[in-house]
């Protein structure tokens, strides 16, 4: 199953696509247990589902540390095995994906990694969406379900350079083709989810 | 629900005499209500017509000063409000305004522009802007009874409780 989930910044969209993945992970309905018995490993249920939370966020500069540390809080406690790979998706461990439950954290900041290199260069926007598309589909052969997190970042009315515009049309190009592929997508305002689709 | 629990506990004459007061003009309606969307979608008049409240009774995140709100019927422009005196508050400090805002100010009518959905801003303080903003109102939004977003003066309701319903201005 995949899923997308999207909104502004500040919006809650990491909190609901946290409980997502929660939901989706949940083992079957655990009747057979019997009373007593150990406790199970919360992010590996006897069934392999397991919660990987794949961050894409490069800890440079203190706000983004700051919010890195924000971010693992809120999932403390919820099982998430938290894998930083900031891109090139592909070369990730197909067995340590299988099976499990992935929450990609965040579409845009895979499309800048992909895109702006740390020489400096930039990948043109073709290859760009090659490579997100690459990463995506591995995940999506190797996880049981895959969410999404992306970003609302296109209603500020402003004009940009033309290096940030075609970040933007590119990464707009890419919600829109990922989100189409998705069994579900929400946009979440305000800490409420609002169905898109699915 | 809130509102009574709080009448009953007696907490606070202030809110209970206020209440009185709106409960005639709002004819029985009586929840925290956010309205929200961009910038010029007829937020305000939408809010108006909804709650029979004048815009001009409507304080301006703008000007209002920094306690009046917890007396306010309604703010307009609350996003300002949050750059003046909310955006260097952590977030248990945010959440701790919405609390005390909802405590004092039950029914409070808030409208808000959405700010948080353009390109991140290079400058800190206008991401801080941003987030506070996104924060304070998520934490309001959890406490509201309803929440209507709206676009091109259309309103669509995003949260309803049982309480918030405005009868024919529907």
């Amino acid at each position: 199953m995949l899923m997308t989930v999207t909104g502004g910044s500040g919006s809650g969209k990491s909190e609901f696509a946290e409980k997502i993945a929660m939901d989706l992970a949940r083992p079957e309905p655990a009747g057979k247990t019997a009373a007593g018995q150990a406790e199970r490993e919360p992010s590996e249920d006897p069934a392999g589902k397991k919660r990987i939370y794949l961050a894409t966020m490069m800890p440079f500069g203190q706000e983004a540390r700051a919010r890195i540390l924000r971010h693992r809080k809120l999932r403390e406690g919820k099982g998430f095995v938290t894998i930083e790979k900031p891109s090139c998706l592909t070369e990730l461990d197909h067995e340590e994906l299988r099976g499990a439950t992935v929450l990609l954290e965040d579409l845009s900041n895979l499309t800048s990694n992909e895109m702006f290199l740390p020489d400096g260069s930039v990948i043109p926007p073709d290859e760009t969406c090659r490579r997100v598309f690459d990463g995506v589909r591995y995940l999506l052969s190797c996880a049981e379900h895959l969410v999404i997190v992306q970003n609302e970042v296109f209603s500020d009315g402003k004009i940009y350079d033309e290096g940030t515009e075609q970040f933007l049309r590119t990464l707009g190009y890419l919600n829109r083709e990922i989100a189409s592929g998705a069994d579900a997508s929400y946009e979440v305002v305000y800490g409420i989810p609002i169905s898109l689709k699915g | 629900m809130h509102v009574r629990k709080q009448l009953a506990a007696g907490k606070q004459l202030a809110v209970r005499k206020q209440l009185a007061a709106r409960q005639q003009i709002r004819k029985g309606f009586l929840c925290m209500y956010m309205v929200i969307g961009g910038a010029y979608q007829g937020k305000l008049g939408y809010a108006s017509d909804r709650v029979n409240i004048p815009a001009d009774n409507f304080l301006h995140g703008e000007s209002a000063g920094a306690d009046d709100i917890f007396r306010a019927e309604g703010i307009v422009g609350f996003h300002l409000y949050v750059r003046r005196f909310l955006m260097d508050m952590d977030e248990e400090e945010l959440d701790a305004f919405a609390e005390k805002l909802y405590e004092e100010n039950p029914d409070i009518v808030i409208v808000t522009d959405e700010i948080g959905s353009g390109v991140v801003p290079l400058e800190p303080e206008e991401r801080r802007y941003r987030e506070a903003v996104g924060r304070v109102c998520t934490d309001l939004a959890a406490r509201a009874d309803r929440v209507d977003r709206v676009v091109c003066g259309i309103g669509t309701v995003i949260k309803s409780g049982q309480s918030c319903h405005f009868g024919q201005n529907e």
